[in-house]
């Protein structure tokens, strides 16, 4: 059997079948969602366990706002993206925290590694720059570059207009390239 | 002759970055499943389990507003209830009994169905 069998099925139909009473609905959500609100808290947030409760948060509300949904007016995921921001944002505020408590070690520069531990270290590196950035930057930089979503859908998400997205990334994305810099050879790019 | 290294990283090369952080997402564990779903399992029972589903698989989000914020099926029945009782002692009129009733019961009900009939409560015809 697949793995979401309801694959085929949007988001808002399964959210409607949800508040139905139908529970394989609620666990082809979960199935479909859960990744992408966990990786964005992870990286707004930087510590798993702090991301993974946000992530159940988010889920939370999506199930309490099911009956009262309006399918067409805003996309399930673009909601649950701004929830997950605004769950992060409220962490953040109570406790300062590093940011930084996943990052494994680089992995020494012996046989220039094995890809997997070599896609481990840029991701690490990338963690520990994007944690420098601007919230607002880091949001819109993840949303974009590794979310793969548009500016308009950002925008929605953000509250703010499709130029200041625009601004918002490549400034971002200016300040990651100028901090990450200095580790081009930890990285793997030619020096 | 050495060139000094570059001030920043190319556009490709912060590409390969944001590949390598999509490539290493955390992936949510079993555990976390597992409460998001006892989640959606209480949130459901609490608020809404026992709504049929219409035709057309739409949600009657008006219908389960007033049903939730009457507590439930046992919060409609007793609205259905005061306005039975209501009707009887003269202070809901026939028009808002109806509503009411219909509201729980669906509009298959007409007063006879309430109301004794007038001979047995010792009226004439």
């Amino acid at each position: 059997m697949a793995l979401d069998a309801m694959s085929e099925v949007s988001d808002d139909a399964l959210l409607a079948r949800y508040a139905h009473g139908d529970r394989e609905a609620a666990r082809s959500l979960t199935l479909r969602l859960a990744p992408r609100i966990l990786g964005h808290a992870f990286r707004l947030l930087g510590d798993r366990a702090e991301a993974e409760d946000v992530t159940q948060e988010a889920l939370l509300r999506l199930w309490r706002i099911a009956p009262d949904w309006r399918p067409g007016e805003a996309k399930v995921t673009t909601w649950l993206y701004r929830v997950t921001a605004n769950l992060c944002t409220d962490r953040l505020r109570r406790t300062r925290h590093a940011l930084l408590d996943e990052v494994p070690e680089i992995a020494d520069g012996s046989p220039a590694a094995d890809q997997t531990l070599l896609a481990k270290s840029r991701a690490a590196a990338l963690q520990v720059a994007l944690a420098a950035l601007p919230a607002r930057q880091r949001e819109a930089v993840s949303l974009r570059h590794i979310e793969g979503l548009g500016n308009p859908e950002i925008a929605e998400i953000m509250d703010i207009s499709v130029e200041a997205v625009e601004s918002l990334t490549a400034r971002g994305k200016r300040a990651l390239a100028k901090t990450l810099a200095a580790r081009r050879a930890d990285l793997g790019f030619e020096p | 002759m050495t060139r000094p290294p570059d001030k920043t990283l190319s556009e490709a090369e912060l590409d390969a970055l944001f590949q390598a952080a999509e490539a290493e997402a955390p992936l949510p564990s079993a555990a976390l499943f597992s409460r998001a779903l006892s989640d959606a399992e209480a949130v459901a029972a609490q608020d809404f389990a026992a709504e049929p589903v219409p035709d057309g698989g739409l949600a009657a989000p008006w219908f389960a507003r007033i049903k939730r914020t009457l507590g439930g099926w046992s919060g409609m029945s007793g609205l259905a209830g005061a306005a039975t009782a209501g009707l009887v002692i003269g202070s809901v009129s026939p028009d808002m009994f109806f509503e009411a009733t219909e509201l729980v019961f669906g509009p298959a009900l007409g007063a006879s169905d309430y109301l004794p009939s007038l001979p047995v409560v010792g009226f004439d015809e």
